[in-house]
């Protein structure tokens, strides 16, 4: 580019904020026209895409075409269940223009948005009285999120009618609610099932929608991790977190700090590059990640009346590790407030539920239930101690030599008073014949989890 | 006889070892002697979720970082 065109061209704070303002009109656009006519925003989407590649292509252009692909290629064409597929919609396999293509393909794409949606808008209508649902499940595919707000409603309503069934007197109410139970419990389990590709209950097998639940957000959370940590595999896409917007985007480049010294990695094809001097890794930024470092640091060598150079070097060379590093960060901060939330929410239900029991219970009881605690004594490290149990065990990947082992440590701890090892691999036996899935109980959580079953089941 | 993972003593210390906001923790702390087993029970699964919760979240970014060290 020569000079002079450079000083026409606009500046890359204003490309952000039109490339800002184009992705927040292109979500606008994209909840609105879900719910009005899906062929003409495909179509438009394809004008968009056309105008965009002139331009180089934004990543979010490029991230829609890689969607695209499957449907136009030669292989996705000529499979059976696809020409079917195409028929049956009214449209001619054999036409081989890609223009034509590319319209049949995103139409096919939006009956399947339409199908999605008419499924979820049902399961909405069952749970339509519940006031938790989260506003993003209208209109839109749901995320996971709204899919998991989706289990934990079904779950606590499911709670209530159990309470229902068990106070009611009239036995033709008394089915009712329990048709009405049965009914959730499917839609819970289908929904599970189809967002994770996991059978949660198996053929004979008895489990609580809760036990579901728990499941399923672990698979939901490995699953995107997976899923983000593929993507960083086999693109060099580093999720980037715009903090401006709080959104998540992706980049075509893996950043990440190499050394201590600042060299970077660039992994566009998978080979590292050293940086040879600040003004390289800005442009990389600028280019990559769309952080406009020049922009930024002189608004703050004007804010902090930073005026020498060798001071505004300094600042600019912090200022881009910290935004390399932010960046690099970036997937363990999204992975920790989805944690949050999840646990926020599992302690808020625990909570709410007890405020509940709390308003029935009669004065008389609680007395009665704060002397029987009093009472109680000892067990300071109990808990502490089982934790600690766990964290120093090491897995063989052999169920029984792992109960065993933990059964063990914790008689060696005396935590538990005594420990009848042969009573409780007894009841680990049992479990297993009962058709305990070991997969879920092979890491250190998953036998945390079983050795306080155990403990449990034995005193009770 | 209260199983003595339930008891008051060691679920206030799964309480504190949990790293839970303060508003919840305070609530949890100071309904603790009220609570009968069944809540006991509830309030041990909870407190364990939410510990494993925390031990994925750690392998998670584990992972993740690995990955984007490389």
């Amino acid at each position: 580019m020569s000079r002079e065109n450079r000083e026409k061209a606009p500046s890359q704070e204003q490309e952000r904020a039109v490339y800002e303002q184009k992705y927040e009109e292109s979500r606008k656009e994209e909840r609105k026209e879900r719910r009005v006519g899906f062929i003409e925003r495909y179509e438009k989407e394809a004008e968009i895409s056309k105008e965009t590649k002139k331009q180089g292509g934004s990543f979010l252009e490029r991230e829609r075409e890689e969607t695209e692909v499957n449907y136009l290629t030669k292989e996705w064409w000529g499979q059976k269940e696809n020409q079917k597929r195409i028929k049956e919609n009214g449209f001619d396999p054999e036409n081989e223009s890609e223009g034509y293509r590319i319209r049949i393909a995103n139409k096919l794409e939006a009956l399947e948005d339409l199908e999605e949606n008419e499924k979820y808008s049902k399961t909405k209508e069952k749970i339509n009285d519940v006031d938790e649902v989260k506003s993003d499940f209208q209109g839109e595919r749901p995320s996971m999120d709204a899919q998991l707000s989706t289990l934990t409603i079904l779950h606590g309503r499911m709670e209530r009618i159990g309470d229902k069934i068990q106070e009611e007197k009239d036995d033709s109410k008394k089915v009712a609610l329990k048709n009405e139970f049965n009914e959730l419990f499917k839609i819970a389990k289908e929904l599970a099932e189809k967002n994770t590709g996991k059978n949660f209950v198996k053929e004979g097998e008895e489990k609580s929608l809760k036990e579901i639940k728990l499941e399923a957000e672990n698979d939901f959370i490995n699953k995107r991790v997976e899923d983000r940590m593929k993507d960083i595999e086999e693109k060099g896409l580093l999720a980037h977190f715009n903090y401006k917007k709080g959104e998540m985007g992706f980049f075509r480049t893996k950043i990440a700090l190499k050394d201590e010294k600042g060299n970077f990695i660039n992994d566009e094809k998978g080979k590292i590059k050293n940086f040879k001097n600040l003004e390289e890794i800005d442009e990389f930024l600028k280019k990559k990640a769309n952080i406009d470092v020049s922009t930024a640091v002189k608004t703050e060598y004007n804010k902090e009346k930073i005026d020498k150079e060798d001071q505004r070097k300094n600042f600019k060379e912090q200022y881009i590790k910290d935004q390399i590093k932010f960046v690099a960060e970036a997937p363990g901060n999204v992975i920790k407030e989805r944690i949050k939330i999840i646990k926020e929410a599992r302690l808020d239900e625990f909570i709410k539920d007890f405020k509940e029991k709390e308003a029935k219970k009669q004065p008389k009881e609680s007395k009665k239930e704060k002397a029987e605690s009093k009472r109680e004594k000892g067990g300071v490290t109990d808990l502490t101690g089982l934790v600690d149990v766990f964290e120093r065990i090491n897995l063989t990947g052999k169920p029984e030599k792992d109960v065993r082992n933990g059964l063990r440590m914790l008689k060696k701890l005396e935590l538990f008073g005594d420990v009848d090892e042969k009573e409780l691999m007894k009841r680990w036996t049992k479990m297993e014949d009962e058709g305990i899935n070991y997969e879920e109980v092979k890491n250190k959580g998953g036998l945390l989890m079983l050795l306080i079953k155990l403990l449990l089941g034995i005193s009770e | 006889m209260v199983n003595t993972l339930l008891n008051d003593k060691s679920l206030e210390m799964f309480i504190q070892k949990l790293g839970i906001d303060q508003e919840r923790k305070d609530f949890l702390l100071s309904k603790l002697p009220q609570m009968d087993i069944e809540d006991r029970i509830k309030l041990f699964n909870t407190l364990k979720d939410v510990y494993l919760l925390g031990l994925e979240e750690k392998e998670m970014i584990e992972r993740v970082k690995k990955f984007s060290q490389e």
